[in-house]
């Protein structure tokens, strides 16, 4: 059984150094995307409790959005992304042109637009892990859902538990001239997963 | 208020009330006896403990049948009539589809599937259900009379 808390600091690091690399990665494809340059902070990489989690994204029945990736191959598990209603209206006004846009009740489009920025930043960790492991890693198609953050959660929660209480959680702020906001991203490997990947990275 | 997590349960009466946030896949069940005016409810993410080979004590309350199980003794104790209880039932949404249409992925309604399953066998019967579709749902359980509210993301509530 290998648990993410139990990793030195040399290993935590490296799990950091994926997370810098995948936001880096998500930055440059979400400015080309919109079609102007977004400001990121150095992100936050954390280890945390499935218990924790609602909390740190600002408690059980806060409204989110998340796109859904599972990932197979070499590695499996899942990837999700989450934004709040902020992060939603930017990407919607920046991708459909200024306008009164409500991410807590979207049509079919502005839902197509945000999963596809979901997909972009999730395949933007997932290129960072394939390449920093020299492996190959597929993704399937997306969903996304917009809801209370607790329900969310409740999908990897269950198809988790079993294996980890653990899960990494990437916290990355956002500028853009106008504004600041805040996604996240949570990594869940399967554990055949997480030891092949320490194996790999010589941990 | 008295706010219970996955895999927890609580039981009161009279003027208590109990609430468990942000339901997804996983299923609250509420076991009431209108005379006593006593009940409880317990929060589950899984439907049946019989596939966790080493089932420790301390994780009863992970599963819909051992969950409920515990749940129906406590409420005897604090004076409910078995014989008297009945059951509403919520949660159990299908919040992702996940990719192939995997239907074993579906655990939101394998979860709610164990409950009726196991309420029917101990003759406890729903008096009322909120179950299934894609959304969250968070639950807050009145003693008093019984009466479940339910509240959505966008605030609305209903009850049942």
């Amino acid at each position: 059984m290998v648990n993410y808390s139990e990793l030195d600091d040399t290993a935590q690091d490296l799990l950091r150094e994926i997370g810098n690399i995948g936001t880096g990665n998500a930055v440059t494809a979400l400015s080309s995307m919109v079609g102007h340059s977004f400001n990121v902070e150095l992100p936050q990489v954390r280890i945390i409790n499935y218990r924790e989690a609602p909390e740190l994204l600002g408690g059980a029945e806060t409204f989110q959005t998340g796109i859904l990736l599972e990932i197979g191959g070499e590695l499996s598990g899942m990837f999700m992304f989450l934004l709040n209603e902020e992060f939603s209206k930017v990407m919607l006004d920046a991708l459909l042109g200024p306008g009164d846009w409500d991410p807590v009740n979207m049509d079919e489009m502005c839902r197509s637009v945000i999963c596809e920025v979901g997909n972009i930043v999730c395949c933007s960790y997932v290129n960072a892990l394939a390449r920093l492991m020299g492996i190959k890693i597929e993704v399937s198609v997306p969903d996304i859902c917009s809801d209370m953050v607790g329900a969310l959660l409740s999908v990897p929660m269950i198809h988790f538990a079993n294996l980890s209480d653990e899960l990494m959680l990437i916290e990355n702020r956002f500028f853009t001239d106008k504004t600041a906001f805040t996604g996240h991203v949570l990594f869940l490997p399967e554990m055949e997963s997480l030891e092949k990947m320490f194996s790999l990275l010589g941990i | 208020m008295y706010q219970i997590r996955p895999n927890n349960l609580a039981v009161g009466r009279d003027e208590d009330e109990i609430m468990a946030k942000a339901l997804g896949s996983g299923v609250a069940v509420c076991l009431y006896d209108e005379g006593s005016r006593a009940g409880g409810m317990v929060y589950t993410l899984f439907p049946d403990s019989r596939t966790d080979m080493k089932l420790l004590a301390d994780e009863k309350l992970k599963y819909v049948d051992t969950a409920l199980e515990c749940l129906t003794k406590e409420v005897e104790q604090l004076g409910a009539e078995r014989e008297k209880l009945w059951a509403k039932v919520i949660g159990g949404a299908q919040i992702f589809r996940f990719a192939n249409g995997r239907e074993q992925e579906n655990i939101g309604r394998r979860n709610v599937a164990a409950v009726r399953e196991w309420l029917k066998e101990h003759q406890i019967p729903i008096k009322a259900e909120d179950t299934g579709n894609n959304f969250g749902r968070t639950v807050r359980f009145r003693m008093q009379d019984g009466n479940v509210e339910i509240e959505l993301v966008n605030k609305h509530k209903y009850y049942i």
